[in-house]
């Protein structure tokens, strides 16, 4: 209930996909990594991406995240086509429309607990007190103690739930998340694929995973492989 | 740029402080020196155009065939008073030395503030005296060196003028001679005075006047000839001469019980030569009045009125050096401007007029001290910039070891713009900072260089309170100065950091 609160996705009809990818092309120099991807993904869905290592998986969410935008075809999120766009304009997406979840967590270690999550405030005209809405996070995220600690203190999977929490911070329609259980053990693997789980349940926020690991798979309402460059529907889990 | 953000710079400037404040050490002390120099030159080009040579003091000299002729000026007409009117533009008229009507042209000249003409005495003369009013167990006897300007160029002033002006900044005072003490020729009241053999003989402040003439022994009575001196003899007294010697000082509470100081002056006598011909020495008792800038800087000066007539007499007995100016012509004109700015102007007008000028003491001093400022200067804008390469270097590095950190950051909403803002303002909070350390330092070291001055050296003629100035432009000018080099060290350093794709920020190992 607190949850319904906290995170504001609009739930408008699924009519248009969130994310709609035409022939998305990269290269790094003469090796071309992604080799033409048609991808598209509804609002309200969680959708995993498995592929080997190097396969281009991180490749592809940062093409879809608006972190790299050297790319060729077409990519569109939530209506917005993601070419040449100012970067001023680049970043607001970045920051109103998506989340990100990085394998490594990427917490910054000289700012606590609370301070990380709130990150986002320090970009944004954020309108409402980043510290009290930083908390609430924290206390959906199960980890109200730690809000004065620095990121050195706490575990691998309390680190990943602080990410998530920043992740969530601006209310983004989308997270990406790039092998968000990679650093971790299979029981707070678990916990992180349940508490995505009930992220999409109660506030609707579609979710991109990129990962190798099936655990984190589980929570995805459907499975693709990132293979030779292209992405193909994994039938019959 | 909200107020998060900057919270967000200060807290990230507080995160970096160890290896700023090390990399500014050199902005501080660019800046401190950058100040502490200008402020000297400034300081000391004061004290020298204000007290030591005056800027606006111009001296119009006529122009001496042998240094100043050059081939244009042959056709002037050398012996006269009269000048030659030229044909051709310019249509100044030429004059080769200064008579009244030279005086009154440039007394009419725009830049002109006041003028006055000078006339140098042209036979010897030597002081006697001092014993009683400095104390000494000798009489004082030196060569002394007398001119003479109108006596009406002086400034009089009543006691009640005077009381007021002392309550003045120094370089507000007007007065130059104080009741009851006048500067003036009493030449034709001297006539009325009776005849006396000894200086008892003469009403009360008066003395009698018997030239040494073999077979005369009766003479006139007269009141003593009024003298001024200048305040750099004054300062020459109190600097060097009165405490080589065991000396007093005469300061300017002290110039009270000196002022009506009679000394005898032999007119025609040279402690240096013994006299020839048929000239005899004139014994007159000479008093002090007053003192005034328009005094000879080493002699004393008294009105013209009394040249005139000596110069006469000596030059009659043949007593006369050689080569000293006719009784009908001034030896100099001393020129205050009004402006700095017109000085060149009224020069190059004194030049068409084919009258010279004395080298002015206060543009060759004021030149020296520029350029020393200037080198001084130079050097420590290049100590600025190298220290600016020393802060762009720490901000690289910075940016390198925080890539994917700035990456994370453009992850979750920063712009490029964002990320560059970030180091563009540590640079400012670090120019600012070092540009108010640098400055308070360089306030510090001239408070304490001024202690030393005032308490370690001693004195020399016109030792100043302070050899430094700091005009609110200067302290403003470094500021600035120090906030804009940091900046600008800042700023490629920061460009560099928003430049990176995010991608390639976050992909960078650890
Ligand atoms: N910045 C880069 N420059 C050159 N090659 C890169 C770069 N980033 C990734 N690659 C290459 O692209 C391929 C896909 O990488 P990546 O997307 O990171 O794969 P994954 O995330 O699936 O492990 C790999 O072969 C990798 O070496
Ligand atoms: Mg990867």
């Amino acid at each position: 209930m607190a949850m319904n609160m906290l995170w504001f996705a609009p739930m408008e009809e699924m009519s248009e996909p969130l994310i709609v990818t035409e022939n998305l092309r990269k290269s790094y120099g003469d090796t071309e990594v992604l080799r033409g991807i048609d991808f598209s993904m509804k609002e309200g869905e969680i959708v995993a991406v498995m592929g080997r290592s190097g396969s281009g998986k991180t490749t592809f969410l940062n093409v879809l995240g608006g972190l790299d935008c050297r790319f060729k075809g077409k990519v569109m999120i939530d209506g917005l086509l993601l070419r040449d766009l100012p970067d001023v304009r680049l970043a607001s997406f970045r920051s109103e429309t998506i989340g990100f979840v990085f394998q490594n967590f990427q917490l910054l270690p000289h700012l606590n607990v609370l301070e990380n999550i709130a990150l986002p405030a320090f970009f944004t005209d954020f309108g409402q007190d980043p510290t009290s809405r930083a908390l609430e996070l924290l206390e959906a995220v199960g980890l109200p103690e730690f809000a004065d600690s620095h990121p050195a203190v706490l575990s691998a999977g309390q680190k990943q739930r602080v990410a998530i929490a920043r992740a969530l911070f601006n209310g983004p329609k989308l997270l990406l998340c790039d092998e968000p259980t990679g650093n971790l053990d299979s029981a707070t693997a678990g916990d992180t694929v349940s508490l995505f789980r009930r992220i999409n349940d109660e506030e609707g926020v579609s979710i991109l995973i990129v990962t190798h690991d099936t655990i984190a798979a589980r929570a995805a309402d459907r499975v693709l492989e990132m293979k030779d460059g292209l992405l193909e529907e994994v039938t019959g889990d | 740029m909200t107020r998060r953000y900057l919270a967000f710079v200060l807290a990230d400037t507080r995160r970096n402080w160890k290896r700023l404040a090390v990399s500014s050490i050199g902005v501080i002390i660019g800046i401190w020196a950058f100040t502490l120099f200008f402020a000297f030159g400034i300081g000391l080009d004061r004290f020298l155009e204000g007290q030591v040579f005056p800027w606006d003091k111009i001296v119009v000299v006529p122009a001496r065939a042998s240094m100043d002729t050059c081939p244009d000026d042959d056709y002037l007409d050398d012996s006269g008073t009269f000048g030659t009117l030229l044909p051709f533009a310019p249509k100044t008229r030429k004059f080769s030395v200064i008579t009244d009507e030279v005086v009154n042209i440039i007394k009419q000249r725009p830049e002109v503030r006041e003028a006055y003409p000078k006339m140098k005495a042209s036979f010897p003369a030597t002081l006697v005296g001092g014993r009683h009013a400095l104390s000494l167990p000798y009489e004082l006897k030196t060569v002394l060196f007398i001119d003479g300007i109108p006596a009406d160029e002086v400034v009089h002033c009543s006691s009640e003028e005077a009381r007021q002006d002392m309550a003045l900044p120094s370089s507000k005072r007007r007065c130059e001679v104080k009741a009851p003490y006048s500067f003036k020729d009493f030449g034709k009241e001297d006539s009325s005075l009776p005849s006396c053999r000894t200086d008892t003989d003469c009403p009360k402040g008066t003395f009698c006047a018997i030239n040494a003439r073999p077979g005369t022994s009766t003479g006139h009575c007269y009141h003593p000839i009024p003298a001024i001196i200048s305040p750099y003899l004054l300062e020459i007294w109190n600097g060097s001469v009165a405490p080589a010697h065991g000396y007093p000082r005469i300061d300017p509470s002290s110039l009270g019980n000196f002022l009506g100081l009679t000394v005898r002056v032999y007119l025609g006598s040279s402690v240096f030569s013994t006299m020839k011909g048929s000239g005899h020495p004139i014994m007159r008792r000479f008093q002090l009045v007053g003192v005034s800038d328009k005094a000879l800087d080493l002699g004393v000066t008294i009105p013209m009125g009394y040249i005139k007539r000596w110069s006469r007499i000596f030059k009659d007995s043949g007593n006369a050096r050689p080569g000293g100016t006719p009784a009908h012509t001034y030896s100099s004109l001393v020129v205050r401007v009004k402006d700095k700015r017109s000085i060149s102007q009224f020069l190059a007008f004194i030049k068409s007029m084919g009258l010279s000028y004395e080298e002015s003491k206060a543009e060759t001093a004021g030149l020296a001290v520029t350029i020393i400022t200037a080198i001084l200067l130079f050097i420590s804008i290049v100590m600025i910039l190298i220290a600016a390469i020393n802060i762009a270097h720490t901000f690289y590095t910075i940016v390198a070891q925080r890539r994917r950190e700035i990456g994370v950051l453009r992850a979750i909403g920063a712009s490029r713009r964002d990320i560059a803002a970030l180091f563009v303002l540590e640079g400012t909070i670090l120019g600012a900072l070092s540009g108010l350390l640098g400055i308070t330092l360089a306030l510090l070291t001239s408070t304490g260089v001024d202690w030393i001055l005032a308490s370690a050296v001693p004195d020399f003629p016109f030792k100043p309170d302070t050899v430094f100035s700091y005009p609110g432009w200067l302290v403003v000018l470094a500021f600035s100065f120090s906030v804009i080099a940091a900046v600008i060290a800042a700023y490629l350093p920061a460009r560099a950091a928003s430049a990176v794709e995010p991608s390639e920020a976050l992909s960078v190992m650890v």
